[in-house]
């Protein structure tokens, strides 16, 4: 079968992931600076400026491409730390900078007007009208849609995007309100639109007591496990809840998206790039998922016989489980 | 050169120290340090590999100065004792006995798990969502370590060769020569304690393992059941 060739896009939170990304087959790299201008701002993750400079010629000598994420919300009066950051992306010569917020885009559109633009996923634009609103004003060539659409409204919102489409193909999931979410800050009081943390890792803690780990965020525990039970992160839309008496996930389940089994529909809907999510897991993880979706799609193009197992890749995902998400909306 | 063997548990299709084909056997030498060598000469040996790898890797030490002052322990389920690690301005290696000292933060699982992590083999939030790898305390001490390990390729063997000098290549000829006879005495003492345990005994973790899978997809399913049929009958009453 020859599918429509899709982008492979990783990621990479360290420079040893970056050439892992692109020895595993990625197409495009992305990756983030070390500060809260993107939002996987770890301890000892990202990169500095010159780790991106070497990074971009590890991608260009193999022709391969560099994607910044410059993704977070600068709050009033601080734009300097996203100016530098777009000044260091253009001058490191990548090939797209990652944007979210709208002063960011006016400033790199004004500044760096050769810069190839793409929207984040932060930034939520999800119907035709948004879109078109960040391809007039900002000359965005590629959007990062939110993962709230099914496939059907993917292939509608495509044909009518007048731009480049990338969907997130394998990682955690969040609760369907992307670049919105504040549940974070009510346990933190660190936004993680600005600050580039969603339950920072300063603030998550995990004990164990009578066998069960006990997952926390701040002063309040998220979850607990018994033994054996697979573990999650402490994020607040996947923390369990005592709702009359009994503990359950109310927003979302600890679960990976796993794309796998639906790379030809994703293909025929007219994407151009799938996104692995995870910037801030290991190279073993970037080796290992890319590797996998870099042999499912040669197979989709016909260029291998056999692609990858859809359950291939079921043990790196959050809580051991996988799902469609949103484009099989089997719940709605 | 004959490569190294796995004792660990790993899934299929993880790497494992048992696709080694450098020669090095860095399991094997780090349990001749923990069970052949009495502590001070492993409190020795420990000192001399931090500072062959501060040698070896300077990119490493610089990342682990630029953490936070925080002392992990990082402890090997196997082993007598573990190490402590302290990053910040003067990252140190030290061996310490089993609830010694007072740690920011703790990671222990079984010494082929952390040895394939410390060389990027293996993927911690993975182990962490199977449980294989136990994490307390200090999330941000474990995470900027694991980072800073990460950015780096350690070839443990090699290292702990190199931190015995002259004796290393001896230690590496030892290694090499125990290592079947170590693999096949813990799958001894593994069979021995699977005999004892009377049958279907709840704390054989790969049965509890599976029980707690059936349990959390059966708690998924009811709360999913429970969310669509509150949807259903708000549905219902809206309906004219």
């Amino acid at each position: 079968m020859n599918a429509r060739r899709l982008e492979l896009v990783c990621p990479a939170g360290t420079p040893a992931a970056l050439r892992a990304a692109i020895d595993a087959g990625a197409d495009s790299v992305y990756c983030g600076f070390r500060d809260r201008t993107n939002a996987r701002n770890y301890p000892g993750l990202n990169f500095d400026f010159a780790e991106l400079v070497e990074g971009v010629a590890y991608a260009h000598a193999r022709g391969r491409k560099v994607l910044v994420a410059i993704n977070t919300f600068p709050p009033a009066g601080d734009l300097a730390p996203w100016r530098r950051a777009v000044d260091q992306a253009a001058e490191a010569r990548v090939d797209a900078v990652i944007l979210a917020d709208i002063g960011v885009l006016a400033y790199a559109t004004a500044a760096h007007p050769q810069l190839r633009r793409h929207l984040s996923v932060q930034a939520s634009a999800a119907n035709a009208p948004s879109i078109h609103y960040y391809r007039d004003h900002f000359d965005v060539r590629r959007v990062v849609l939110p993962r709230v659409l099914s496939i059907d409204e993917l292939r509608a919102l495509i044909a009518e995007a007048g731009v480049e489409t990338e969907v997130f193909a394998f990682g955690s999931v969040g609760p369907m309100s992307e670049g919105r979410c504040f549940l974070s800050s009510y346990f933190c009081g660190v936004s993680p639109t600005s600050e580039g943390a969603c339950a920072p890792a300063e603030r998550v803690s995990y004990l164990e007591r009578d066998g069960r780990v006990h997952s926390r965020l701040g002063e309040v525990t998220l979850n607990t496990f018994s033994p054996g039970e697979p573990a999650a992160y402490p994020t607040p839309c996947k923390g369990r809840y005592l709702t009359h008496g009994r503990a359950t996930y109310l927003f979302e389940e600890p679960v990976a998206l796993n794309a796998l089994g639906i790379l030809a529909e994703l293909a025929e809907a007219g994407v151009t790039a799938l996104k692995i999510e995870g910037r801030q897991r290991s190279r073993a993880y970037v080796t290992e998922v890319v590797g996998t979706f870099r042999r499912a799609l040669d197979a989709l193009q016909g260029e291998t016989p056999a692609g990858a197992e859809p359950q291939q890749l079921r043990r790196e995902g959050e809580g051991g489980r996988e799902t469609l998400g949103a484009y099989r909306r089997g719940w709605r | 050169m004959r490569p190294s063997r796995a004792i660990s548990r790993l899934p299929e299709g993880i790497a494992t120290t048992e696709d080694r084909q450098d020669g090095a056997t860095p399991l094997a030498l780090l349990k001749i340090l923990g069970i052949a060598m009495p502590r001070p000469a492993a409190a020795f040996a420990a000192k001399r590999l931090f500072e062959s790898l501060g040698r070896g890797h300077p990119q490493l030490l610089a990342n682990l100065a630029a953490l936070e002052e925080r002392e992990v322990h990082v402890l090997p389920a196997e082993l007598p004792y573990g190490f402590a690690l302290r990053t910040g301005p003067r990252p140190q290696l030290r061996v310490i006995g089993r609830g010694e000292g007072q740690a920011d933060a703790a990671v222990e699982a079984s010494a082929a798990v952390l040895t394939d992590l410390i060389e990027g083999r293996i993927d911690s939030d993975t182990l962490f969502f199977r449980r294989d790898l136990q994490v307390t305390g200090n999330t941000a001490a474990i995470v900027g370590l694991r980072n800073a390990l990460d950015r780096e390729t350690i070839r443990l063997g090699a290292e702990i060769a190199a931190a015995l000098g002259p004796l290393g290549p001896l230690a590496r000829r030892l290694a090499h020569s125990i290592e079947p006879a170590l693999g096949r005495w813990e799958l001894r003492a593994r069979t021995l304690q699977r005999a004892l345990s009377p049958p279907l005994r709840t704390s054989d973790p790969a049965l509890t393992a599976e029980v707690e899978r059936c349990r959390a997809e059966v708690a998924a399913l009811t709360a999913r059941l429970g969310r669509i049929e509150a949807r259903q009958q708000r549905r219902e009453e809206r309906a004219p």
